[in-house]
């Protein structure tokens, strides 16, 4: 059994996979017999993403006929699907009628995700070994390519289950490779906007696989890296066309390229929306150059920039600086910001085309799942501390005493004191 | 004078209020009649002992929000006798900055002198007489807004049956009451976000749904939410509707040095159990933090009300309709279900829902609440 994935990975992967089975007949017997909690949650995921902000479904009939036809879940899981919503507390209020679903209120969060609680349902339905397998799989090609006789030692997977898994990724298209020379095989996920797939051959041949796997994971963790002589994979990848790295010119003078290998299920910005994906890389390259090589006034909040371009009560406008002619003239030529004179200065304004505006949303995704600052909130700034510090640290029996001989108010005291300070307290 | 839970039965202005809620109504926002305005005061210079003491009341309170965010605020002054109205009028002026009132409509059956109505120009204040009243009803009509229904709703009997429902809650739960009559009004509305979970929550033990006044008394409390969720609803997008999360925080402490003041007293209340205790003092919950812990679920609710401003201002109506016209007209054979924007009606379930389990109550209010919604929209 491979090892334990986080639950938001797994919600993430299980929606990866239904999709991907999407071109697998569904009533085939692999499916049937190996994948049903992971296209169960996947399919809940893809529903509960499609209902997202609509707070009333007046007509569930017409919700099923159109999620089989856009999204694949099948009608006579619908009802299925929509039970396993109402037991997490995303749909309630649903309305049957001779065992037809009617109507339903939607609760889908809107600020965080829902991954990460669909991921805690499919550890509970007890996934067989060749999902958990192929999730582990799928997770770890949206990470990176791996050559193929890599992939059971990396996962920790038996050669059966692998074989199961691949045959199914590869009958799905969840799962696709290139051939290197001495007939081995790299594996790759086709969610990965690569430029040319195949260029992933030549990649291996000249680099190990431990520079592309730590090249690789930086990139996946943060989209938009600087190019550098110290990323000899990434800049190899580049020069070759595997991957995409918009260039914005530095206050030097010199052009600075980033790197980016977004990681997309949403298959029309890979093919038909992919000007819309090359706006959102465009976009976070110029804030990334801001960031990295911004002189005496770095971008400290990248988030930030891009959501007052998308805030129309700030006319989706940026604030005059020195720099931005410079920094935004990539945006301004694509036609996504028009510059509003302020002396010698100018305010880059989003043109608010529903192209532009998705494409700042999605930079801000891009961004977002970066490890970025708005990921990094709520983590207690003394916990790394703690944890750097290891001389400090006491052992379980030693903090048990010391809890005891010092422990003077009880959580609940503390608590009060608290709410007294915020506020969250009776007047009378 | 014979008063049933702060409601004076025996109020003689009682029909012309009916006539100007019905008008508010028709324009398309929520009432709410006798709303007291106090202060807070230390009981030893309390003339009557009480912690509070009342300045006034508000005779008709019509609340709701343009599609732009704006709250909109309308007070009536409503008296079945016309003497001295200047006076009231630089009284309803006062009201008018106070209350940080939008209009002011001073009601009078009877017909007012030619001065007064000049000087109510000054104040920007509406005068209504028996002849306007009468008229403006005329209109509403003749836009098919007032379908003359005789609805329990409008003729008063509904809004007597629920305030006589909440007059009968047993005294153990005075504070709730005091908190909805008064305190509720006192404070900034964006106290109100937590302040009436607080007091729910406080009082989650004693609360049962299948109590007809307890139940009576959270459809009240979700009106009361509503109405301080439009006002925050307001507050958040004049601040950032780009960034609701930040915007929701810095509302919940006033302004950005309200949010870092609080967050530099609990720091140092951390410091201080760290003192006293030592490094390893923690919890299993994280207790020192600014925000409540059903933050999340707040900003969910205020970010559902910020992308649909027409219905959040119509789940306040239907948050009063269910009380007057679901709920307490119960009985009555006249009532009829009617047709709400079913968004509306949704949120308001949300706001339901929020509350009982921010507040920890007992899950079958909101149960209850739903059927009862489904039952009237």
């Amino acid at each position: 059994m491979p090892s334990k994935l986080d639950k938001f990975r797994i919600g993430l992967c299980s929606q990866d996979v239904h999709t991907g089975l999407r071109n697998v007949d569904p009533s085939s017997g692999a499916v049937v017999q190996y994948m049903e909690s992971t296209r169960l949650v996947g399919m809940a995921a893809s529903l509960a993403l499609t209902i997202k902000g609509q707070d009333v479904v007046e007509d569930a009939e017409a919700l099923k006929v159109i999620v089989a036809d856009q999204l694949d879940i099948d009608p006579f899981a619908f009802n299925q699907v929509v039970g396993l919503l109402e037991e997490q507390g995303i749909v309630y209020n649903v309305e049957r009628q001779s065992g037809r679903i009617k109507r339903l209120y939607e609760k889908v969060p809107v600020h965080k995700n829902v991954f990460e609680q669909l991921g805690e349902v499919w550890e509970q339905r007890g996934p067989t070994e060749i999902e958990a397998s192929m999730v582990a799989t799928v997770d770890a090609l949206a990470t990176q390519p791996i050559r193929h006789m890599e992939l059971g030692r990396t996962l920790g997977m038996d050669k059966k289950a692998q074989q199961i898994v691949l045959d199914l990724g590869r009958e799905s298209q969840l799962i696709k490779s290139v051939s290197l020379p001495k007939g081995e095989e790299v594996l790759y996920s086709p969610y990965f906007s690569f430029e040319n797939p195949s260029i992933l051959a030549e990649l291996f041949t000249k680099h190990t696989d431990a520079e592309i796997q730590a090249e690789f994971e930086g990139l996946k963790s943060y989209q938009g890296l600087p190019l550098s002589d110290k990323l000899p994979v990434l800049t190899d990848a580049v020069a070759r066309g595997l991957l995409t790295a918009p260039s914005v010119e530095a206050p030097d003078g010199e052009l600075r390229s980033f790197v980016f290998a977004p990681y997309t299920i949403g298959h029309d910005y890979l093919t038909t929306r992919k000007s819309v994906l090359e706006k959102a890389l465009a976009i976070l390259a110029c804030v990334r150059c801001g960031q990295h090589f911004g002189g005496y006034t770095p971008v400290a909040f990248p988030a930030r920039i891009l959501q007052t371009l998308l805030d129309p009560s700030r006319n989706r406008m940026l604030k005059a600086h020195s720099s931005h002619r410079r920094q935004y003239r990539l945006l301004h030529r694509m036609g996504i910001v028009r510059f509003i004179p302020s002396g010698a200065w100018v305010q880059p304004q989003l043109i608010d085309t529903p192209d532009n505006i998705e494409a700042v949303k999605l930079a801000m995704e891009l961004l977002k799942y970066s490890g970025e600052p708005l990921a990094g909130r709520g983590v207690p700034p003394d916990a790394p501390k703690l944890l750097m510090n290891p001389g400090r640290y006491l052992t379980p029996i030693m903090t048990v005493q010391r809890q005891r001989t010092r422990l003077l108010l009880t959580d609940e005291h503390w608590e009060k004191l608290v709410n007294a300070a915020t506020g969250r307290i009776r007047l009378g | 004078m014979q008063r049933q839970g702060g409601f004076v039965l025996d109020d003689r202005d009682f029909p012309v209020k009916l006539a100007v809620r019905r008008l508010f109504w028709y324009e398309g926002l929520s009432t709410r009649l006798n709303v007291k305005l106090a202060a807070v005061v230390r009981r030893d210079q309390s003339r009557t002992r009480a912690a509070t003491e009342e300045y006034t009341d508000l005779d008709v309170l019509g609340v709701g929000m343009t599609p732009g965010y704006q709250v909109l605020l309308k007070v009536a002054d409503c008296k079945s006798v016309g003497k001295r109205i200047a006076e009231r009028l630089f009284w309803l002026q006062g009201v008018k900055v106070l209350f940080q009132a939008n209009t002011c409509y001073l009601v009078r059956p009877s017909e007012v002198p030619a001065s007064s109505r000049q000087l109510a120009t000054r104040l920007d204040i509406v005068i209504v007489s028996g002849k306007d009243l009468a008229a403006l009803q005329e209109f509403s009509r003749e836009s098919g807004a007032d379908s003359g229904s005789q609805h329990p709703f409008f003729d008063g009997s509904a809004y007597l049956a629920f305030e006589k429902t909440l007059a009968s809650i047993d005294s153990r739960l005075d504070p709730l009451q005091k908190y909805r009559s008064t305190y509720y009004w006192i404070l900034e509305p964006r106290r109100n976000l937590q302040q009436l979970v607080t007091y729910l929550s406080d009082f989650k033990q004693q609360l049962y749904p299948d109590n007809k006044p307890h139940f009576a008394l959270f459809l009240d409390y979700v009106w009361l939410y509503c109405f301080a969720l439009l006002k925050t609803v307001e507050g958040v997008v004049k601040s950032s509707a780009g960034d609701i999360d930040h915007a929701l925080k810095q509302f919940l402490f006033g302004d950005e040095l309200g949010l870092k003041e609080r967050e530099a007293v609990v720091h140092h209340l951390r410091e201080l159990r760290k003192m006293l205790e030592g490094e390893q003092a923690s919890s299993a919950r994280d207790i020192f933090s600014v925000l409540p812990s059903y933050y999340p679920s707040l900003r969910e609710l205020v970010t559902r009300f910020v992308r649909k401003p027409r219905a959040g201002s119509e789940a306040l109506r239907c948050s009063e309709w269910l009380n007057l016209g679901g709920f307490a007209a119960s009985q009555s054979p006249r009532v009829e279900r009617i047709s709400a924007d079913p968004v509306a009606a949704k949120l308001l379930n949300d706001v339901a829902s929020f509350l009982v389990e921010a507040s920890q109550l007992n899950p079958e209010f909101s149960a209850r609440f739903l059927q009862l919604s489904n039952e009237t929209f």
